[in-house]
């Protein structure tokens, strides 16, 4: 509803103008359908919430007046899954708005931009470790296909020299509930928050090279770096590192490095006995980075490696700790099924920081003019696997566009991806283009 | 002729490069026609906006890649594809669409990224045409290829014919340059005719349709500035 009004009084301020260029509106429809198998011994109880099956249809349009351009999408989603007692078939429409755009240019160099949107600090495809102004970290949808992306309410006040650019961002999105839930896409990162960024970005001629400051409204400051290095024209290398006193991501208390520590008034409880620790203001400081490069073959063949450490993850001894407890809960089973279902599946959910280090291998390819494939593969340090093929039919010049991507995750029991609770998932997509 | 009547090379490739961009700040209007075996393979209509030596702003506004939005600096290449909230960054080589590359169109001095000499024969003849034969070799990581060959003619200074190299050595494509013509109040090439390296009958002509001075803020051309 807020949506609605921040979109309609800029539409009616868009036609009350008497000078204004016309109003562009551009528009799309996009269909996507996702099938997910689960392993269920890491959710006995089909508790999880997660879908079998899920299928969304949405509008999604684009507008673009003088300085200003939004996104809005009005969607229609419908999830199905488990089964018994706990069977769930909801239907579920919505709209929103993604991003808003509008700048003011102060003079040649200088800019404040408001409205909606996201920022990127890294060149990461999958490790965003300084995407402080997106859903997700870890994320390797780059494209954004089925337009799901959304923006963080800033205001960015902008300086750009010839070699010397800096920004100071302000963001308030504390009016997005972040509870963290089961299923949450984004449990309480970076979500529901107030922060302030600083940013300086100098470019020495091949290589270009990022420092910040992030101060957040319920941590302490940090501070990071980010570079990329083009030493030719088919290579570019980059990385970044962030720093930081305390962590966004809690951890299960029973593996916590200071399992002693009393119990504070933000930790996170489960209604069975089952609970996680927030480590918001902890005094340790946690460092996340990441190492990559992108190479171009003559003939289109891209290759990409990421190697990504975060500190907040789980240390080797920290996911045998967490191996215990999930047996442990496992062995309740029998004594009380719902309790002990209930924390295995959070055991499952509540360790989405994983284990500290993780190496991305993609390959991708145009086939054609039409087709591209990609492959993508996610290492953990125990060597389980999530794959990721992907087939996209994007015919030139036409306005369709349809994909299908599949993932695998693989490994022995207990290990990382060999124990994540989505075994497999297709996805196929499908979006059409009005001009 | 003797060596010492021969313009400095670095001066004859600033004097062809004169035919491609004269202002330091300008909008371009440039038209793409592709063609496979002389049949027509795709039409393109693109906006060009350059400011100074390393920054360009692609646009393009019909055909296969219509929506598609190029940023081009000294150390990056961006591209916004159709509809997309955000930018993906791209090694410099990657081709996006037919013969062209973007570096074709929004790199249009050669002298800010390449170092000029003469070749073992420095003139030659190229369709009749009495030129001067120039090597050119990336000065800069990034330039989009890692040799050229250039053929200047003697009697005007503009550029007649020119082969690209990759680093492995292979021809990737070759470029032929119309006489230029009266645009507006400037002398340009107003068409160049690219061919694939390997396939010759793989064609992009590449067309200026105008050409205008024009005054951009420094602020359009940065990751901001293509998201607008």
């Amino acid at each position: 509803m807020r949506g609605w009004m921040f979109l309609g009084t800029f539409l009616v301020g868009a036609c009350l103008s008497a000078h204004a260029d016309p109003l562009e509106l551009k528009s799309a429809l996009v269909f996507t359908g996702q099938a997910t198998e689960l392993r269920r011994d890491l959710d006995p109880g089909w508790l999880s919430g997660v879908p079998a099956k899920q299928y969304t249809g949405a509008a999604v349009i684009d507008g673009k007046w003088e300085d200003l351009g939004f996104r809005y999408r009005l969607d229609y989603d419908q999830v199905r899954g488990s089964e018994g007692r706990s069977v769930f078939n909801n239907e579920r429409s919505s709209g929103q708005l993604l991003q808003l755009r509008t700048k003011f240019l102060l003079s040649d160099r200088w800019a404040l931009r408001l409205g909606k949107f996201n920022e990127n600090f890294d060149n990461a495809h999958y490790a965003h470790v300084l995407d402080f102004l997106k859903d997700n970290i870890t994320s390797s949808d780059t494209e954004d296909l089925a337009a799901r992306v959304r923006g963080f309410p800033i205001a960015k006040l902008s300086y750009n020299g010839e070699r010397l650019g800096a920004d100071l961002i302000y963001s308030d999105d504390s009016s997005t509930n972040t509870t963290y839930r089961f299923n949450s896409q984004n449990p309480n990162f970076n979500r529901g928050i107030r922060q302030w960024l600083g940013v300086l970005r100098v470019n020495f001629e091949e290589t270009y090279v990022t420092t910040l400051v992030q101060k957040p409204s319920d941590m302490r400051a940090g501070f990071g770096a980010a570079f990329v290095h083009t030493p030719n024209a088919q290579m570019q290398l980059y990385g970044a590192l962030f720093s930081q006193r305390g962590s966004r991501q809690p951890v299960l208390r029973n593996i916590y490095p200071d399992g002693a520590s009393p119990l504070g008034g933000d930790d996170i409880y489960t209604n069975s006995g089952s609970y996680a620790a927030t480590r918001l203001m902890e005094d340790r400081w946690y460092t996340r980075g990441m190492l990559g490069i992108g190479w171009t073959s003559e003939t289109q063949l891209n290759l990409r490696f990421e190697w990504r450490h975060d500190q907040s993850g789980m240390s080797p001894q920290d996911y045998r700790r967490w191996g215990q407890i999930v047996d442990f809960h496992r062995s309740l089973l029998r004594q009380d099924r719902t309790a002990a279902a209930f924390n295995i599946a959070w055991d499952a959910q509540a360790l989405r920081a994983r284990q500290r280090d993780s190496f991305l291998l993609r390959i991708d390819r145009p086939l054609d003019n039409d087709f591209s494939i990609a492959l993508g593969a996610l290492v953990g340090r125990d060597r389980s696997v999530l794959w990721q093929p992907r087939l996209r039919y994007s015919p030139a010049g036409k306005r369709l566009d349809a994909w299908i991507e599949f993932q695998r995750t693989a490994g022995r029991e207990g290990s990382e991806f060999g124990s994540a609770l989505a075994r497999t998932q297709v996805q196929v997509g499908l979006r059409y283009l009005f001009d | 002729m003797l060596a010492a009547e021969r313009p400095h090379p670095s001066a004859l490739l600033a004097q062809a490069d004169n035919f491609r961009q004269q202002d330091e700040s300008a909008e371009l209007k440039v038209k793409l026609k592709s063609t496979k075996d002389q049949k027509p393979d795709g039409d393109s209509e693109m906006r060009v906006r350059l400011k100074g030596a390393d920054l360009s702003l692609v646009e393009v506004l019909s055909g296969r890649s219509a929506g598609q939005v190029v940023l081009m600096s000294k150390e990056a290449v961006w591209v916004r594809m159709p509809r997309a909230s955000l930018p993906i960054r791209i090694t410099p080589i990657q081709r996006l669409m037919g013969e062209a590359s973007y570096g074709d169109l929004g790199r249009l001095r050669w002298q800010d990224d390449y170092a000029a000499q003469y070749q073992v024969n420095a003139e030659q003849t190229v369709n009749d045409i009495p030129v001067w034969a120039l090597s050119l070799t990336a000065a800069k990581p990034t330039a989009a290829y890692a040799k050229m060959d250039l053929y200047v003619a003697r009697d005007g200074g503009w550029p007649v014919q020119a082969a690209f190299y990759l680093k492995s050595g292979k021809l990737f494509k070759t470029a032929r340059f119309d006489k230029p013509v009266k645009l507006g109040s400037r002398v340009l090439t107003q068409r160049t005719v690219l061919s694939d390296g390997v396939d010759s009958t793989q064609q992009t002509e590449m067309i200026i349709e105008s050409v205008t001075a024009k005054d951009f803020p420094s602020q359009k051309f940065t990751l901001d500035g293509l998201m607008e």
